[in-house]
C-alpha cells in the first residue's frame, strides 16, 4: 500500500514538474522567432487587387498574459494591369493574452496535448508605400506615414516550444493618401496626394510559424 | 516424445521475441539534433503559364525537436532547358526562390513523412518589351509548401522525396502581372549528421 502511494506521489510530482517547465515557455522573458505569410486584403485603392506578402518578427514576452511582437513585413499587390503597389511595413504590437487564467492553460498533462491560445492585438508601425505604373516604371508616387492595426488572432501551439499562429487585424493609414486617376480610354495615370489622417486602411491576415528560443530572464 | 514437442512449442516464442527485440535495437538515424542537406534536380511545372522548366534545388535542414525542424533551400532556374510559351514578357529569362521555414514530421523511427511552409522571396528577371532589348529584376514575396517522405538508412545517408508548390507573382513587367505558381518533385540521395550525441 505505502509502495503504491509512492508512485502514485511520484507520478504527480512528474505531472507538476512538466506543467510548470511548460508554464515557463508561457511567462515573461520568452523570446520567440517567427516568419510569416501575408494576405492584405479590402484595399484603399479602387481597383486594387489582394495583395502577398512575406515577413518576420520577434516576440519578447512580459508576462503570463501581455506578449510584444516585432515586425516587419514586405507586401506587393496589382492595381488591376495598370499599376502596382509595394508596401514596407516595421512596427510593434500588443498581444494580450484573455484567456491565460483558464484552467487548460495551467495545468498540463505529462503527455503534451497542442492547445489553441486566442488573443486580441493592438499596435502601431511605420510604413513606405510605392505605387509604379506598370507601363512606365519611373512614373510612380511614394508615401512615408505611420499606421494603426489592431485585431484578433489565435496560436496553436502544437509542441511546448513551436505554434502557428494566424493573425486579422485591420491597419489604419495616418498620412497622407495616394489617390490614382487612370483614363480607361486614353490610357493615363494620374497621382493626387490628398491630406488627411485615417483616409486609408487595409486587412491584413498574417499566417505565422513561431519558435520560443530563449528566455532572457526569469529562468529560474 | 510429446513433451519434447512442446517444450520446443514453448521456446519458439522466446526466441521469437529475442529476434524483435534485435530488431528495435536498430541504430535510430533521425532525431533532435540532425543536420541534414542536399541538392538536386526538380523538375518543375509552371502550370498557370503552362510552361516546363527544370531547377537547381539544394537545402539545408536542422531538426529541433521529435517533430519540429527548422529548414532553408534555394530553388535555381536552370536555363536552355525549360519548355518555354508565350511571349518574353510573360516568361522570367532568371529565377531564384529563396525560402525559409519550419517542417514537421511524423512516421516511425527512420522512415519520416513531412510537411513543411516556407515563406521567401522569388528573384526574377523578366522582359520589358517583347523584342527582348531591356530586362529588369525583381523580388517577389513567395511561399513554399512541401510534402515528402524520407528514409534515413544509415548515420549519413537518406533517399528522400518531395512534393514542391509554391507561389509568387512578378508585377514589375509591363504587362498583367504573371504568376510563378509551380509544381515540382525533388527526390534523391541527401546527407545527414546526428550534432549532438545521445548521453
Amino acid at each position: 500500500m505505502i509502495r503504491i502511494g509512492t508512485f502514485i506521489c511520484l507520478l504527480t510530482l512528474t505531472g507538476v514538474f512538466y506543467a510548470q517547465n511548460n508554464d515557463k515557455l508561457n511567462s515573461s522573458g520568452m523570446l520567440t522567432i517567427g516568419i510569416r505569410s501575408t494576405l492584405s486584403a479590402f484595399n484603399d485603392q479602387q481597383n486594387e487587387m489582394p495583395g502577398k506578402g512575406i515577413g518576420g518578427h520577434a516576440r519578447l514576452r512580459l508576462s503570463k498574459q501581455i506578449n510584444t511582437d516585432w515586425f516587419f513585413d514586405y507586401i506587393t499587390s496589382d492595381i488591376l494591369n495598370y499599376a502596382h503597389r509595394t508596401d514596407y511595413h516595421i512596427g510593434w504590437s500588443v498581444l494580450y493574452y484573455p484567456l491565460s487564467e483558464l484552467k487548460c492553460y495551467r495545468i498540463q498533462q505529462t503527455k503534451y496535448k497542442p492547445l489553441f491560445r486566442p488573443y486580441v492585438v493592438a499596435g502601431h508601425c511605420f510604413d513606405y508605400s510605392l505605387i509604379q505604373d506598370k507601363a512606365d516604371i519611373n512614373h510612380f508616387a511614394e508615401r512615408w506615414s505611420s499606421a494603426v492595426q489592431a485585431g484578433l488572432g489565435t496560436h496553436f501551439e502544437i509542441t511546448p516550444r513551436f505554434d502557428v499562429s494566424l493573425t486579422a487585424q485591420y491597419m489604419f493609414h495616418l498620412g497622407n493618401h495616394i489617390h490614382i486617376d487612370y483614363d480607361f480610354d486614353t490610357q493615363v495615370l494620374e497621382f493626387h496626394e490628398e491630406k488627411g489622417a485615417l483616409q486609408s486602411g487595409h486587412l491584413l491576415i498574417n499566417l505565422s510559424l513561431n519558435y520560443k528560443i530563449a528566455k532572457l530572464w526569469g529562468r529560474k | 516424445m510429446g513433451k519434447k514437442i512442446i517444450f520446443v512449442l514453448l521456446w519458439i516464442p522466446c526466441f521469437a521475441f529475442g529476434q524483435a527485440t534485435n530488431t528495435d535495437e536498430r541504430p535510430l538515424n533521425f532525431g533532435p539534433s540532425l543536420l541534414k542537406a542536399s541538392a538536386t534536380i526538380a523538375p518543375t511545372r509552371f502550370y498557370k503559364i503552362y510552361s516546363s522548366a527544370a531547377m537547381l534545388n539544394g537545402y539545408l535542414e536542422y531538426v529541433l525537436e521529435d517533430r519540429i525542424s527548422v529548414r532553408g533551400e534555394v530553388f535555381q532556374f536552370m536555363p536552355n532547358i525549360a519548355n518555354l510559351k508565350f511571349q518574353a514578357v510573360n516568361i522570367p529569362r532568371n529565377y531564384t526562390g529563396i525560402h525559409a521555414g519550419f517542417g514537421y514530421h511524423i512516421g516511425k523511427r527512420n522512415w519520416k513523412h513531412s510537411i513543411h511552409l516556407e515563406p521567401g522571396v522569388s528573384i526574377t528577371e523578366i522582359a520589358q518589351d517583347n523584342y527582348n532589348i531591356s530586362y529588369k529584376w525583381s523580388a517577389n514575396p513567395a511561399l513554399l509548401v512541401k510534402v515528402g517522405t524520407c528514409l534515413y538508412v544509415s548515420r549519413f545517408f537518406d533517399f528522400f522525396a518531395e512534393i514542391n508548390w509554391s507561389d509568387s507573382y512578378v508585377r514589375n513587367n509591363p504587362a498583367t502581372s504573371v504568376s510563378m505558381a509551380q509544381v515540382g518533385i525533388s527526390a534523391g540521395l541527401g546527407f545527414h549528421l546526428l550534432t549532438k550525441t545521445k548521453k
